[in-house]
């Protein structure tokens, strides 16, 4: 599998953790961001010509922006922790490696989207 | 509230943590051992067993309510994990069976970097005071739950959820009593400020001030824990200190919040134990 397919991958997986463990506890925010990028990549995946590549680059575009969404927030509590104690406490080595993992992957799939994996059709 | 889990803590587990805390703290519940910063996740758990102990030297029983929520907005529930924290609670039922429910609460968590004096150690030290206080009169007619909330300052994250699970049981609720900030009067003049709408719950905060010649102002706050019960439709009454007529306390959320004046701090619990008295032994 080529660096492009593998961060697409671990990109989903970390989405799909966030999406159970937050509708187990009431929110579907984060489900309905996985829901769109697995609809659009399972349409991008179905349909001919360059929808493929389209569909990962709306997914890495996502990616990207949740990804400087994160560092930004990360950078303001460098300048001011005590604008929320809950955030603080969430900037650990867990939440910086997924941070560094949504910004290469955003700007790896937007730049050199993988393959379209191959379909079998029955 | 949403995603809201409730758990509770073994008897022998928790005694043992309640003996370490007092021996830690040197103290039983006294007003000194809930003055000092209560931010962090650890801070705040050290904070809610030292409530349980002054609950418990108060004569109540309490439980430690767990939360796991989410955010209080749904955009950060893209990019940060839940919010997590602890209600400290305790149920001081009527003298006879009653449907009628009081909640009388108070938010025990700081800022970072605040000793949380004023904000909010009155106001805890205040509840637990008229936990003991109610628990004395002979006859009540309303169950009385006294709750120290978390995370009153991450926005109302304690308070939101406690006030949904009420709402979610379908328990009535005759009133809710925030206590938060009682302990600075600058200008010594002995004013408190009240929020409350017009109705039985005003009027037992006025007889009561009239009667201890006590002078209230009538206000209006959009923050606390009361708001969190009023956007549900419950009755909420905020009471605090003076805080309206330029004598705001000028250490709040700051590391010079580290003292409270326990003379004028003590009439406002009277004043409040005078007014929740009527409402609960008329």
């Amino acid at each position: 599998m080529s660096g492009g397919g593998i961060l697409l991958l671990l990109t989903l997986a970390l989405w799909a953790w966030r999406a159970v463990d937050y509708a187990l506890i009431g929110s579907l925010a984060p489900l309905g961001i996985l829901a769109f990028g697995a609809v659009t990549l399972g349409l991008g995946a179905l349909a001919k010509g360059r929808w493929w590549r389209s569909a990962v680059r709306i997914w890495g575009t996502m990616m990207l922006l949740a990804g400087l969404a994160r560092a930004g927030l990360s950078i303001a509590l460098a300048f001011d922790p005590s604008v929320s104690i809950h955030a603080s406490e969430a900037q650990t080595a867990f939440y910086h490696a997924a941070t560094a993992l949504h910004l290469v992957a955003g700007i790896w799939l937007i730049v050199r989207p993988p393959e379209r994996p191959a379909i079998t059709r029955i | 509230m949403r995603g809201s889990i409730v758990r509770g803590m073994g008897v022998g587990a928790l005694a043992t943590l309640l003996t370490m805390s007092a021996s830690a703290t040197g103290g039983t519940g006294s007003m000194d051992s809930f003055i000092g910063e209560r931010a962090t996740q650890s801070q705040r758990a050290h904070a809610a067993l030292q409530i349980e102990l002054a609950l418990m030297n108060a004569g109540l029983e309490s439980e430690q309510r767990a939360y796991r929520v989410p955010n209080i907005h749904w955009a950060l529930d893209l990019i940060m994990p839940p919010q997590t924290g602890i209600n400290v609670v305790a149920q001081l039922p009527a003298s006879t069976p009653s449907e009628r429910n009081i909640i009388i609460g108070a938010h025990y968590d700081t800022v970072p970097g605040s000793p949380g004096a004023d904000d909010n150690a009155s106001g805890t030290y205040a509840a637990i005071e008229l936990a003991e206080r109610l628990s004395e009169l002979p006859v009540r007619n309303t169950n009385i739950t006294f709750v120290l909330f978390d995370a009153e300052e991450d926005g109302a994250v304690g308070s939101n959820v406690f006030a949904a699970e009420w709402l979610a049981s379908g328990r009535p609720m005759h009133s809710m009593h925030n206590i938060d900030m009682l302990g600075y009067d600058g200008n010594g003049d002995g004013v408190f400020d009240l929020d409350a709408p017009n109705g039985p719950v005003a009027d037992a905060y006025l007889a009561a001030a009239d009667e201890r010649g006590i002078r209230l102002v009538r206000a209006n706050f959009s923050s606390s824990d009361h708001v969190s019960f009023r956007k549900r439709g419950f009755t909420a009454v905020f009471l605090s200190e003076n805080l309206t007529d330029g004598d705001f306390n000028k250490a709040y959320h700051s590391p010079k919040d580290t003292v409270i004046d326990r003379a004028y701090m003590e009439r406002g619990i009277d004043l409040a134990a005078g007014a929740i008295e009527a409402l609960v032994a008329p």
